[in-house]
C-alpha cells in the first residue's frame, strides 16, 4: 500500500510521554533485599504476564505536576511520605522549585496498574492503520496543517 | 567492609540473550528480570551515587552561615539542597532494583557503606567552595554525564535531571572562581590554597586506570559503565586545566602537561594508597561527618517512629 | 527607585519607620539563618530539601525588606545584613535561638508564621507603597512555610511514642520568646500616631493568640498561661545565642567588607 508522502507513521508508543507509569519491581515484597522476580523467559503476550502492579512499598507516592491550567499533569518523579496531605506538601519543593506549576497529584505508587514490557508487543499495529489518519493525501495535510490542527495544538498557543 | 558478592551466575544461555540485547542498545526497565551480577553491579553504583549527594552535602553545608552576602547565601543553600534533593532521586531508583532506602541510609550512617572520596575532605575555606563546585561538580558532570547512556534506564532518566541541575551548579561555581581569582591579593591567595588542597582528591575521583578484565569488560558491555576512568579523566582535565590558565592561577601539579604526541594529559601519578585508604572510610573528615550523620540520624529516631504511626493508623482508617 | 521611606517627610516619623521595617528585615534574616542551618540534617531527604526551600525564602525575603530601607538610607542590602553592631539588630530573640529538635523548629516556625502573616497583613493595609505590595506578594510564601509546620505539627503531636509531651515541652520554651515578638518601643507609638500603622503591639499580640489558640488546642497542646515575655530583641538587646549566630554569619563577609564576594 502506498504510504503518504510527507507523513511519518509512528507505530511505536514514545516512552516518554505524560503519564509513565514508575518502574518497579512486580511482587510487593516491601523492603528489605529483593531478587529479581519475574521469570528468566519472555512470556509470550496472551499467555499471562501483560499486566502488573508496581510493587513500591507503601509510603512510595508517585507525584504529578501541572505546568499550566491547560496542560496535562505529567509524571515527575516520587516522593517517601506517611501519607496524601504530606506527599502534596513534599512535592510542592521537590519537584517544582524550578519548573512553573498549578496544580499537584499524587497517587500511592503501590495502587498503580500497568502492562510489562512483553506487552509493548501488542499495540504495535499488524495492519496499515492509515483510516484513522483520513482519506485522501490532499484530505489528510488539510487536517494537518490546517486551521484544525492550529486549533488543537497546545504549543502555538 | 563486607559486601555481598554476586550469586552464581544464571543458565548461560539466557546470560548471552540479555548481553546481546544490551550490547544492541536496548534500556533496562525496572521490575523486567536481570541476571543478578547485573542486578549488584547497577545496584552498587546507583547506591554509592545516591550515598555521596548526601555526603557530598556535609562540607559544602559548613558555608552556609558564612556565606559573605545573601545572593551567595542563598545560592549555597540551593545548590546543596539540589544536591540532597539528588540523593533522592538516586535511592529511589536503587530501589527497584531491590533495596529500601531505610536500609541504604542505616548502612551509611553506620559507616558500613562507601560514598566518593572527594567527600572525605575538608572544605577549609570559603574558596573551597568555588573549587568544589567547579572542579568537583565538574569531576563528576563527566562520569554522570557519559552514563547518561547506561543501560538502565531508570537511571538514565535521573542522570539526566541531575546534569541539568549540575549545569547550574557549575555556572555558580564559575561565578564564586571569578569573584576570587578577579578579586584582592588575598582572595586569589585563597582560591590557589584551596586549588591546591583539592587536586589531589579530584586526580583519585575518576578511580585507577582500568585494568583489562572480563569483568571490566563485562561492565561495559553491560553498559553500567560507558567509558573508562582515563578516558574520564582526560576529559575533564581538557575542560578544566584551561580555566585555571585562563585565570592566571597555577596547576598544582608542575609535571602535568599536555603531550602533543600522545594527545592527552600526561601527569604525576597520585598515590593510589590514598585512595583506597579513603575509600574504606578512612579519609581526614569521614569518622567526624559519619559521626555527624549518626547524630542526626539518632536524634530523628523518634520522628521516623512517629511518621511510621501515622502511616500505619492512615492506612487503617482507609483499609 | 525610591524606597518605603522615602514618602515619608517627618524626620522622627522617618526613624521610626526605619526601626519598624528593620525589624522585619533581621526577623526574616535571623530565622532565614537558622532555617539554613538544617540544610543536610533533615528527618528525612524530601523535608530536609523543602526546609531549605523555605529558608532561602526567608533569606529573600530579609533582602526584599533590607533593599527598601537602603534605597533610601544609601548602602545597600548585604551592608545592612553583614556590617552592622550587635546592638543595631532589632529581630525578637525566637528567631536566633539555636535549632533544637524537629520539633522545637517546627514550633517556632508554626508560631512565627502566624505572626509574620499578621504582621504583612498590617503592612499590606496601610496601602504605604511601595511596602503594602511587597507584603502582600511576600504573603504567598509565608501560607507555604505556615502549612509545612502544621502538617508536621499534627503529625508529630498525633502519633509520637509517649504522646505530644516532647512538643508540649518546645511548646512551653518558645512560648515567652514568641511574646517578645510583639515587644513594643517608642516607634510603635510613633507610627500609631501618625497614621502609618493602624494597629498596636497589644492588639496584635491579641489577635495572634486568638488565632494560635485553637490551633494548638487541635494538636492536643496546652498554651503556657502566666508565662512573661522575653523582650529586649526589639531595643537591641539580644540572648546569648545571638553573638555566635552573628560571628558566622559576618566571618567571611567581615574579612573584607570592600571585596566582592
Amino acid at each position: 500500500m502506498a504510504r503518504p508522502r510527507g507523513r511519518r507513521r509512528r507505530v511505536i508508543p514514545p516512552a516518554d510521554r505524560a503519564v509513565t507509569p514508575p518502574g518497579e519491581r512486580s511482587d510487593p515484597a516491601p523492603g528489605g533485599p529483593r531478587r529479581g522476580a519475574d521469570a528468566p523467559r519472555r512470556e509470550p503476550v496472551g499467555e499471562g504476564g501483560w499486566q502488573r502492579t508496581l510493587g513500591a512499598a507503601p509510603d512510595v507516592w508517585a507525584v504529578f505536576v501541572q505546568g499550566r491550567h491547560r496542560d496535562a499533569h505529567v509524571y515527575a518523579g516520587d516522593v517517601h511520605a506517611p501519607d496524601a496531605e504530606m506527599a502534596l506538601v513534599l512535592a510542592k519543593e521537590n519537584y517544582t522549585r524550578r519548573d512553573p506549576c498549578v496544580n499537584l497529584w499524587v497517587v500511592r505508587a503501590d495502587q498503580i496498574h500497568a502492562t510489562t514490557r512483553p506487552a509493548a508487543e501488542m499495540f504495535v499495529p499488524a495492519t496499515d492503520k492509515s483510516y484513522r489518519f483520513g482519506g485522501s493525501y490532499r484530505q489528510q495535510r488539510r487536517v494537518l496543517q490546517g486551521s484544525y490542527k492550529a486549533s488543537y495544538r497546545d504549543e502555538d498557543q | 567492609m563486607p559486601e555481598t558478592t554476586p550469586a552464581a551466575p544464571e543458565d548461560p544461555e539466557v546470560l548471552a540473550e540479555f548481553t546481546a540485547r544490551v550490547r544492541a542498545g536496548e534500556q533496562i526497565e525496572a521490575g523486567e528480570w536481570v541476571p543478578e551480577e547485573y542486578r549488584f553491579e547497577a545496584l552498587r553504583l546507583i547506591n554509592m551515587h545516591a550515598n555521596s549527594e548526601i555526603m557530598g552535602a556535609l562540607p559544602e553545608r559548613e558555608w552556609i552561615p558564612r556565606a559573605p552576602g545573601l545572593a551567595r547565601k542563598m545560592a549555597l543553600t540551593a545548590k546543596v539542597q539540589d544536591e540532597v534533593g539528588h540523593g533522592m532521586l538516586l535511592y529511589r531508583v536503587a530501589e527497584t532494583l531491590g533495596r529500601s532506602r531505610d536500609e541504604m541510609i542505616a548502612e551509611l550512617v553506620a559507616g558500613r557503606a562507601r560514598f566518593h572520596n572527594v567527600f572525605h575532605y575538608p572544605a577549609e575555606t570559603w574558596a573551597d567552595v568555588a573549587i568544589i563546585q567547579v572542579f568537583v561538580d565538574g569531576a563528576a558532570m563527566q562520569t554522570q554525564g557519559a552514563l547518561r547512556s547506561c543501560s538502565y534506564a531508570p537511571y538514565a532518566r535521573v542522570l539526566k535531571r541531575i546534569c541539568y541541575e549540575e549545569d547550574f551548579h557549575i555556572q555558580l561555581g564559575l561565578d564564586v572562581w571569578r569573584a576570587l581569582a578577579e578579586g584582592t591579593p588575598a582572595q586569589r591567595a585563597m582560591l590557589q590554597d584551596a586549588l591546591c588542597r583539592w587536586w589531589t582528591p579530584i586526580m583519585h575521583f575518576f578511580g585507577m586506570p582500568d585494568r583489562v578484565s572480563p569483568h571490566t569488560e563485562k561492565m561495559l558491555a553491560w553498559r553500567i559503565k560507558v567509558k573508562s576512568n582515563e578516558e574520564l579523566r582526560q576529559q575533564f582535565l581538557r575542560k578544566f586545566v584551561p580555566i585555571i590558565l585562563e585565570y592566571g592561577l597555577d596547576v598544582p601539579d608542575p609535571n602535568l602537561r599536555w603531550a602533543e604526541d600522545e594527545q592527552r594529559y600526561v601527569y604525576t601519578e597520585p598515590d593510589w594508597e590514598e585512595l583506597k585508604r579513603v575509600g574504606r572510610n578512612g579519609g581526614p573528615k569521614s569518622a567526624e561527618r559519619l559521626a555527624l550523620r549518626q547524630r542526626f540520624h539518632a536524634q530523628h529516631a523518634w520522628v521516623r517512629e512517629a511518621m511510621s504511626r501515622w502511616r500505619a493508623r492512615a492506612d487503617g482508617a482507609v483499609a | 527607585m525610591p524606597g518605603a521611606l522615602a514618602a515619608i517627610a517627618d524626620p522622627a516619623v522617618r526613624a521610626a519607620y526605619r526601626e519598624w521595617l528593620l525589624r522585619i528585615a533581621d526577623d526574616e534574616l535571623v530565622i532565614g539563618h537558622r532555617h539554613s542551618e538544617w540544610t543536610g540534617f533533615g528527618p528525612d531527604i524530601e523535608s530536609d530539601v523543602a526546609m531549605s526551600s523555605i529558608a532561602q525564602e526567608e533569606l529573600g525575603h530579609g533582602r526584599a525588606w533590607y533593599e527598601q530601607i537602603a534605597a533610601d538610607d544609601g548602602g545597600d542590602a548585604d551592608r545592612l545584613a553583614f556590617g552592622r553592631a550587635p546592638d543595631e539588630y532589632r529581630h525578637a530573640a525566637l528567631l536566633e535561638q539555636e535549632n533544637g529538635g524537629w520539633e522545637y523548629s517546627m514550633i517556632r516556625l508554626m508560631l512565627y508564621e502566624a505572626f509574620e502573616i499578621g504582621r504583612l497583613r498590617l503592612v499590606a493595609a496601610s496601602g504605604h507603597e511601595p511596602v503594602a505590595g511587597l507584603a502582600q506578594t511576600l504573603s504567598r510564601e509565608e501560607r507555604y512555610h505556615g502549612l509545612f509546620a502544621d502538617t508536621w505539627l499534627t503529625r508529630l503531636a498525633g502519633a509520637a511514642p509517649g504522646g505530644p509531651e516532647r512538643i508540649q515541652a518546645a511548646l512551653d520554651r518558645a512560648w515567652p520568646d514568641a511574646l517578645g515578638l510583639f515587644e513594643s518601643t517608642a516607634a510603635d507609638e510613633v507610627l500609631q500616631r501618625a497614621g502609618v500603622l493602624q494597629s498596636s503591639p497589644s492588639a496584635e499580640r491579641e489577635a495572634w493568640v486568638a488565632t494560635v489558640r485553637p490551633v494548638l488546642e487541635r494538636y492536643g497542646l496546652a498554651v503556657p498561661s502566666g508565662a512573661g515575655a522575653r523582650e529586649g530583641g526589639r531595643r537591641g538587646v539580644h540572648t546569648a545565642a545571638f553573638e555566635p549566630l552573628l560571628a558566622q554569619l559576618t566571618e567571611v563577609w567581615k574579612s573584607d567588607p570592600e571585596a566582592r564576594w
